[in-house]
């Protein structure tokens, strides 16, 4: 935070000087301030939806340049903040939206035969997990990691190793909370194509944050 | 304690009776995923409830598959913005200011 004020001052006098040379818009809004105030937060708002640090730094540009073209559509009854996230998170959604329709949907992404060798066994419990790769007890306690950045960054790399595909239905639908028949006509997807998605993410991103956070030592 | 042995073996067998009748862990950790979703049909609920009764594994993969979405809607909440890390580059900073500037201008 104390980083992040101090880095804002000379843009702020730089700021001023402009506002000077800007035309009176209604409210005497300098939107170059955005930048300054909201421009980290809305960036990693995208990012962790896009995983793609261009990507996001484009869908932030996007978003400000529409708020700046509806002003008018922002009421005063929310925070600037909360304003300039609604456009964003429209801005994402249509990011997804195309990145989603200039892939066809492969059927590799509704796969689930990476899970095979948890379940394979030598005795005859075969079909059961594994006695290596089962779930394990984990090591560290949930409650912490989610007061933990570093437990985040973790969480986000493992998202990131998803297919895109699935990365983007599975956070469209538990983090943006979407409704299932919305998220398959977005990305024309069939209803059991889009459970088979889901439960692939929650197989490998429950695995991955196992490997890469729980069972290592704090 | 050859009678609790007694008790523990009878436990045992109960519980891979259970495993042997219905379906394996491949197939309930659908069931399990489905339940995180919607709500599960009668039949679903009863098969999960007695295999979650017989398979320490399963219990933990639905925990810990559930943290997994709290995990999320943390990640997804605004206001725990401090807890995530990253920020725009100084040249993508000045190249919005910019466009900004340009925009304002066409008012």
């Amino acid at each position: 935070m104390i980083r992040q004020q101090t880095a804002r001052l000379p843009a702020e006098d730089e700021n001023r000087m402009n506002a000077a040379a800007l035309p009176k818009v209604e409210w005497n809004i300098d939107p170059t301030v955005w930048v300054d105030e909201h421009g980290d937060y809305l960036f990693r708002y995208a990012l962790i939806r896009l995983r793609d640090e261009v990507r996001a730094e484009d869908a932030v540009q996007e978003a400000l340049l529409a708020a700046l073209q509806h002003l008018d559509s922002y009421s005063g009854r929310s925070t600037e903040r909360t304003w300039l996230t609604g456009i964003l998170k429209h801005k994402i959604i249509d990011q997804i939206r195309k990145a989603c329709k200039e892939v066809p949907f492969d059927t590799t992404d509704a796969d689930l035969s990476e899970f095979d060798t948890l379940f394979e066994r030598d005795d005859d419990w075969t079909g059961h997990w594994s006695d290596t790769l089962s779930p394990r007890v984990w090591q560290r306690s949930p409650e912490e990691a989610v007061q933990q950045t570093e437990f985040f960054g973790v969480l986000q790399t493992c998202i990131g190793k998803l297919p895109e595909r699935v990365a983007s239905v599975f956070t469209l639908r538990e983090m943006d909370e979407l409704d299932t028949e919305e998220i398959c006509r977005m990305l024309e997807l069939s209803t059991s194509n889009f459970w088979v998605i889901m439960h692939r993410a929650r197989m490998s991103l429950r695995r991955c944050i196992e490997i890469n956070w729980f069972m290592k030592a704090g | 304690m050859s009678e609790l042995k007694g008790v523990e073996n009878i436990r045992r067998a109960i519980r891979r009776a259970i495993l042997r009748t219905f379906p394996p862990c491949r197939e309930l950790v659908h069931i399990i995923s489905a339940s995180l979703d919607r709500p599960l049909t009668r039949r679903e609920r009863f098969v999960m409830r007695m295999h979650l009764f017989a398979c320490k594994p399963c219990v933990r993969y639905l925990d810990q598959s559930s943290f997994v979405v709290r995990a999320l809607k943390v990640l997804s909440d605004e206001e725990k913005d401090r807890l995530f890390s990253g920020s725009l580059r100084e040249e993508t900073r000045v190249r919005i200011k910019k466009m900004l500037r340009t925009g304002a201008m066409s008012f």
